[in-house]
């Protein structure tokens, strides 16, 4: 400690002494599942220097003293610690300079450049990790996407800095058990998107408990899904539900993640844990491959329908697991098929995780109950129903497809917001008019882009009204982008044999864009394009 | 901004050689049309979360 500042050389057993307080010692938090965690993590993102700001308030965390532990006969202390993580080596008389500005040209910058975050420490006997925002591994040449990031800005004796993450909190099994940190995760991300509300978590467990009451609120051991429901509703969003399985099909639980996820959403998945339990978990990234991580012959034989899409391509997701730690891999587990009950179709949406693993180190399975997507109530159109309409037009674009001698075909469907949308049109490969038409014509806030592609090219792509509902006709616009594709899907359609999978205004919409389409570019057409 | 080119000359031949008869592809494609409608009837009528979902406690 120099002058009051506490700056070190970052190290695991540094960090350990750090998160410890009087009622928590070192050594334990050195056995701590999310103190290990954390450890783990800052060297894998090249923590070098970590500052310790004390008789820091948490808003977060003063929520759960002013709500619980100030009426404890025990003197639970009501700041905390605030641990700071740099990428870049210094000490506490260089970090006097810059605070004083007396630095060299170029020091406060380095530091905002060199910032990793940082981790609030409880002054509790036990979950003593708080609310902590850390940068996120590297994209590994855009393999590894992490979507649902948000800014945490942060004011280090007057210096600003900023870090894009996800905040993180360990549960505390009094205010918030797993339930209500994985909505207070989602929650903060969809106030950065929507500016819907982000309650701290006892105002969640409150919320959560208001009218479905099982047990006493609080100390909370617990939420039921219902009650995880009721939480987000207060929250001013839809919980989105959606089970792995229903009765009539199965869905393609990874792409349906992914396609909420790319827009920047973050999904929780409640999973039950072999051998332990209901857990519940906020996916805030993916890990996309450039080729298939699912073949065909992987897939369950009792749902021919499912489309080739994108979510084949992923092997992992990136979760706020509470009982972990922040951004943790969460492996889309596929065991052997040819060892697998056919008619169980729920195999292929397992999970394994490191951090849930049996006494013999192997990793326990998750089995997902449902993802929970914390949605703008004005996104109406599901992903099924955008699933069902990318079926209609499948097999006329898979025939279009394979008459052009490709066979391998994918689809990208996913959310996106309209500013999102356009400013993607620059770089699509359309009339110059087309693209004119699509950034300055009126559009929905929330769309469901859906890009039909073969290995080396896109075919087209189908925009759809995400406030629009599943009886109405969502569809607004398609692009096409491969002249020969479009060519054999008009002649398809006009054989007048495809109506009826297609239904009319679908058919119509199709011949009219592709007729537009040929006029922009033969330069004919005088009518604007929209 | 310039338009993508359109496919060459060898595609083109090749697609005409496959799909020599648009007809029968279109009426292969429309014996399909029951099952395909099947399957968006169902995702269209999927049922809310069960109710042993509902009750599901979440408390690890």
């Amino acid at each position: 400690m120099v002058n009051g500042l506490d700056v070190r050389v970052y190290a695991a057993d540094q960090l350990y002494d750090a998160l410890s307080n009087q009622r928590f010692s070192a050594s334990d938090a050195a056995k701590h599942t999310q103190a290990k965690y954390l450890a783990g993590y800052l060297d894998d993102i090249s923590a070098a220097t970590m500052v310790v700001e004390y008789d820091y308030v948490d808003a977060d965390y003063l929520a759960d003293f002013a709500s619980f532990y100030v009426s404890c006969f025990e003197p639970y202390d009501r700041f905390c610690k605030r641990l700071h993580f740099f990428r870049h080596h210094f000490d506490a008389a260089h970090f006097e300079r810059v605070i004083l500005g007396r630095g060299e040209p170029g020091d406060t910058e380095r530091l905002r450049d060199s910032y990793l975050g940082f981790a609030v420490v409880r002054p509790l006997p036990l979950a003593v990790v708080g609310r902590t925002a850390l940068h996120t591994y590297p994209d590994d040449n855009g393999r590894r996407n992490y979507k649902a990031l948000a800014p945490y800005r942060v004011s280090l004796y007057g210096i600003r800095l900023e870090v894009q993450s996800l905040g993180f909190q360990e549960q505390d099994t009094v205010l918030a058990a797993c339930a209500t940190v994985a909505i207070w995760s989602a929650l903060q991300k969809t106030f950065d998107l929507f500016g819907t509300r982000a309650p701290r978590p006892p105002a969640i467990t409150s919320d959560a408990t208001r009218t479905l009451i099982y047990q006493r609120a609080l100390p909370s051991t617990g939420l039921r899904f219902e009650q995880m429901m009721s939480a987000i509703r207060a929250a001013d969003l839809e919980p989105e539900v959606y089970e792995p399985v229903t009765s009539n099909f199965v869905r393609p639980f990874a792409s349906l993640i992914y396609a909420y996820c790319r827009a920047g959403l973050p999904v929780i998945l409640v999973a039950d844990i072999e051998d332990i339990g209901g857990h519940a978990i906020t996916i805030a990234g993916y890990s996309l491959h450039t080729d298939r991580r699912v073949t065909e012959h992987e897939l369950p034989a009792t749902t021919p329908e499912l489309l080739p899409l994108r979510g084949r391509r992923i092997d992992e997701f990136y979760a706020h697991d509470d009982a972990a730690g922040p951004f943790s891999r969460l492996v889309i587990h596929r065991p052997d098929p040819a060892a697998t009950d056919p008619d169980d179709v729920a195999w292929h949406t397992r999970f394994k995780t490191k951090q849930w693993a049996f006494p013999d180190g192997s990793s326990r399975t998750l089995l997902p109950t449902a993802a929970i997507v914390p949605i703008y109530h004005k996104v109406r159109l599901r992903y099924d129903d955008v699933l069902g309409w990318a079926s209609r037009v499948h097999s006329i674009l898979a025939s279009a497809a394979k008459a052009a001698n490709a066979n391998e075909t994918e689809w990208d469907i996913y959310l996106i917001q309209t500013n999102d949308y356009k400013n993607d049109v620059r770089n699509l490969a359309v009339h110059e008019r087309r693209a004119f038409g699509l950034m300055t014509t009126s559009q929905p806030h929330f769309i469901w882009r859906m890009t039909f592609s073969t290995r080396d090219r896109p075919i087209a792509e189908f925009l759809l009204d995400a406030t629009s509902f599943s009886k109405a006709f969502p569809v607004f616009a398609v692009n096409w982008f491969d002249a020969d594709a479009a060519d054999v899907t008009k002649r398809l359609i006009e054989t007048g044999r495809l109506n009826t999978l297609l239904t009319q205004p679908f058919a119509t919409l199709l011949l009219r864009e592709i007729a537009q389409r040929e006029s922009a570019v033969i330069g004919t057409s005088t009518e604007s394009i929209p | 901004m310039p338009d993508r080119p359109d496919q060459s000359t060898s595609a083109k031949d090749c697609m005409q050689d496959t799909v020599s008869d648009l007809e029968s592809v279109a009426k292969m494609l429309a014996a399909q049309t029951n099952t395909v409608l099947a399957y968006v009837q169902a995702l269209e009528s999927a049922p809310a979360p069960s109710d042993e979902t509902l009750r599901t406690r979440i408390c690890v």
